[in-house]
């Protein structure tokens, strides 16, 4: 029987789109992508599975709306109770933050879901423009978030620790990580930020 | 059996809190989508219901989230931190929480699961 792997558990080149993903993260260490290759990486890793792909400019009291619309828009795709929780948790933490932190006001909503034999990869992701001064802790934190160990240790001390941060939670992330159980990948770009959020179920 | 006035209520469109007394203890009863608009009102509702515990003695507090269909981290975050408050009293003023949920509701498990294991034996969960 097929084993089920675990979000953050593919061995390295075997994840669906992980070379997609290898060579646009490969912008981070300097490495640098001829256009065209940029271009087809990028296509290929559009093209896997996707249900929704939205624009939209995402103001900070308009976010539950744009959950509220992609609960009913996958319900029934997604027939999974706890799987739709976790994606449409992850985009409203997601879209948050980029209302918060984007340098500027539209961002890009993307969902899909892809089925295999014995398991489901869903996701979540949404790209916009950082500012600056948080693109370097963003890369941070998504590294710190990779060991699920380590995640719910951070989840756990920020929630603790967030008292500090005034209105500001910082648990966003950590909470998609920790809670949802969702692996995290960022690709950043000079100020484009990506995030996508991923979680792997048995399939029904 | 509610008594008395309400000692907090907020009414927001997607959103309404209250917290009030009754026969049985404190209860503060979250309904709607805690969001953005529900923040800035979340410290103060757990505020009053620590102080209304305190005078109530050691009944417990039952946050009544059946109807909760969404909490953001930010106003998680003051659920954990009013959780703290109640976890360092001193053990003579240490009143119990009791989280009533709905199976309906998919995201409370996860949620309620993170604080479990936050605050072990501080909280008890009931869901219906």
């Amino acid at each position: 029987m097929e084993e089920r792997p675990e979000a953050g558990s593919w061995p390295a080149g075997e994840r669906p789109g992980a070379q997609a993903l290898e060579g646009l993260e490969g912008l981070q260490d300097g490495q640098r992508l001829d256009d065209e290759q940029r271009r087809d990486d990028a296509q290929r890793l559009d093209d896997e599975g996707v249900l929704l792909d939205l624009r939209l400019k995402p103001a900070l009291e308009q976010v539950s709306t744009v959950r509220v619309f992609l609960e009913s828009f996958l319900s029934s795709v997604v027939t999974n109770p706890d799987l739709l929780a976790r994606m449409t948790i992850a985009a409203h933490e997601l879209l948050e933050n980029a209302a918060k932190y984007s340098a500027s006001p539209t961002a890009r909503l993307r969902v899909g879901l892809q089925c295999f034999a014995h398991w489901c990869e869903a996701w979540v992701e949404v790209s916009n423009q950082g500012r600056p001064e948080h693109v370097d802790d963003l890369i941070m934190t998504v590294e710190e978030l990779e060991d699920p160990t380590t995640a719910a240790e951070m989840y756990q001390i920020d929630m603790v620790c967030s008292a500090l941060k005034g209105n500001e939670s910082g648990l966003g992330l950590a909470r998609i990580r920790a809670e949802l159980e969702m692996q995290i990948d960022a690709v950043v770009s000079g100020q484009s930020v990506r995030l996508r959020a991923t979680a792997v179920t048995e399939r029904a | 059996m509610m008594t008395g006035e309400p000692l907090k209520e907020i009414v927001k469109p997607t959103f309404s809190g209250k917290v009030h007394r009754t026969d049985e203890g404190v209860v503060v009863q979250l309904t709607g989508s805690a969001d953005v608009l529900a923040q800035p009102h979340m410290e103060e509702m757990f505020a009053a219901a620590h102080q209304a515990a305190d005078a109530a003695g050691l009944k417990p507090v039952k946050v009544d989230i059946r109807s909760l269909t969404f909490m953001n981290s930010s106003c998680f975050k003051h659920i954990v931190l009013w959780i703290q408050k109640v976890i360092n009293s001193p053990s003579e003023s240490r009143y119990g929480v009791v989280f009533l949920s709905a199976s309906s509701q998919a995201w409370q498990p996860r949620a309620l699961k993170t604080l479990t294991h936050l605050a072990g034996n501080a909280i008890s969960i009931e869901t219906a």
